[in-house]
């Protein structure tokens, strides 16, 4: 879809300088969270095995690069800030509904009424949909089964997981992690 | 006993204790569907509890490989949950959503057709 808005030439240069530079910072975070890792996971300092890191980093975001993997999809560093609010509102989310799944497992009546919806997905990136059905497919109790037209089709255990995922708190919160992403200009 | 083998004790035992409930739920739940949201309990506060547990008798550099475990384990039990449940739909696996007797795993409705009906269906 995209922008139909024609920015004129000069935000075109604007924006072209924008992104590479955004590209730039795409590039050097890969680096280094790929040489963090390598260091964790060796534990070696020898100069033959940081050479061979070395290698292996530089070869993996040239590679990368060149296979255009490295966008705001790839390495959406703009929400990872945001990412400290939403993982701990995640685990809670989850932990409660694994309370709440556990309890019906154990109820020897199993009260369990298992039916489909449809919950909206008002996130405007494919990024942020994605996650938000992640997010309802983490959390016991529903299952995003799919997703087209703004809508993820849900499979829930209980109604407590419907009113879950209905209320639209998860909605709110997934917008509010995208909201940190630029402007789409995907087809 | 430490204090923090104390905690590691209680961390692993809740998820020891929630993959426990994870596998009987899937055998106590009655379709597919339902038996997905059964292994997500295990998937999640199960693999949670034991990693977090640990995590507090481990070595520093362990802690980081254990919390890489944790966040690769939540990122792809979502995916293949997903996989499963929506290979299982376009698959045209039906979804009960009327009362299920869940001794027995039928439906709690009687069926539209007897089986009578449905044999003298087919040799027609």
């Amino acid at each position: 879809m995209g922008s139909i808005r024609d920015p004129g030439f000069g935000a075109g240069i604007f924006r072209h300088s924008a992104m590479f530079a955004a590209g730039m910072v795409r590039s050097l975070i890969t680096t280094i969270v790929l040489a963090l890792v390598w260091i964790a996971w060796s534990w070696h300092f020898e100069p033959l095995v940081v050479g061979f890191g070395v290698v292996a980093v530089v070869l993996t975001v040239a590679l990368s690069k060149r296979m255009n993997i490295l966008d705001e999809e790839g390495e959406p560093f703009e929400i990872n800030i945001r990412l400290i609010r939403y993982i701990p509102w995640l685990v809670i989310e989850v932990l409660k509904a694994n309370f709440q799944v556990a309890k019906l497992i154990l109820d020897p009546e199993m009260p369990i009424s298992p039916r489909l919806l449809k919950v909206r997905a008002n996130q405007r990136t494919t990024l942020g949909q994605v996650i938000h059905a992640n997010t309802i497919t983490l959390t016991p109790g529903t299952i995003s089964l799919d997703l087209r037209d703004n809508t993820i089709l849900v499979h829930a255990l209980s109604a407590e997981a419907q009113h879950q995922d209905e209320s639209g708190r998860v909605d709110e919160m997934i917008s509010w992690l995208e909201s940190g992403l630029p402007e789409g200009h995907e087809e | 006993m430490s204090v923090l083998e104390i905690i590691s004790a209680i961390f692993l035992l809740g998820g020891a204790i929630f993959c426990v409930i994870g596998g009987i739920g899937v055998v106590r739940l009655p379709d597919f569907y339902t038996r997905c949201h059964g292994a997500g309990v295990t998937d999640t506060a199960g693999a949670a509890g034991i990693l977090v547990g640990l995590m507090f008798i481990a070595q520093p550099l362990v802690i980081v490989k254990l919390v890489t475990i944790l966040v690769f384990l939540w990122l792809t039990s979502a995916a293949s949950s997903h996989a499963l449940g929506k290979a299982a739909f376009a698959s045209g696996l039906r979804v009960d959503d009327e009362p299920i007797d869940w001794t027995t795993g039928l439906s709690a409705h009687p069926p539209a057709m007897s089986d009578e009906e449905l044999a003298a269906e087919e040799s027609e």
